[in-house]
């Protein structure tokens, strides 16, 4: 089941990485997405894992989760990608948006969601993602 | 540690668990048209979404359990009677 009005082609394209330390949570998202029609997706629990990858894999989206496995914070992973891949997507997801919402913003977060979060938000965020996606093309 | 910002957070957690459940359990259903799937198609529909649904009341509980452990830790610091609205204005 597609979102309404979004290109199968960049659907396919799109690479997505899932940084998230409850694994129900991270499996839960990523077959929501697969069931959108994204093909491929990373997931990770731990913050040092995910710099590693992010820098080799370099996804265009990464759903973060603030709180990790390992204790390093997601706002770090946050920073540390926008320094590697300024275009790349990070969507921050965490139950505390009033402590980490400026902080993710002022480190270039393009979104936050606010946990417990609809799939509707899901949506309304790939959708602008490509919308500014197919606007580069 | 058992913090009660780690409880909200838990609780955060459960909730995200049970609408993820329960929206992908739906569009399983939605996404194909069942009555003119054949019946192995459709028995493997039924079996994912079923499958998913069990998951729903343990976390449904399990975020109970959360609730009731700081429902305990609240009420002796600040009395049950007290009007949160009037509070929080």
């Amino acid at each position: 089941m597609m979102i309404n009005g979004l290109e199968k082609n960049l659907m396919d394209s799109l690479k997505i990485m899932i940084v998230e330390d409850e694994a129900d949570i991270c499996d839960l998202l990523s077959d929501y997405l697969e069931m959108k029609g994204c093909k491929n997706i990373s997931k990770i629990s731990t913050g040092k894992e995910a710099n590693i990858r992010i820098e080799l894999e370099k996804p265009d989206v990464i759903f973060l989760d603030i709180q990790l496995a390992d204790n390093v914070r997601g706002l770090e992973v946050l920073k540390k990608t926008k320094e590697l891949l300024p275009n790349a997507k990070v969507v921050m997801m965490s139950a505390y948006k009033e402590e980490h919402g400026q902080e993710s913003q002022e480190l270039g977060a393009y979104d936050f969601l606010k946990k417990p979060f609809h799939t509707d938000s899901v949506d309304q965020v790939l959708k602008r993602i490509f919308g500014q996606k197919e606007g580069e093309n | 540690m058992a913090t009660l910002q780690n409880r909200f957070h838990e609780l955060a957690n459960w909730h995200q668990k049970i609408i993820f459940s329960a929206v992908m359990a739906k569009e399983i259903l939605l996404d194909e048209d069942v009555t003119q799937l054949p019946e192995l198609q459709l028995r493997e529909i039924l079996f994912r979404s079923i499958n998913i649904l069990s998951k729903v009341d343990q976390y449904v509980i399990a975020a109970d359990k959360t609730i009731d452990e700081m429902k305990s830790f609240i009420y002796k610091k600040v009395s049950p009677d007290v009007d949160i609205t009037s509070q929080n204005k």
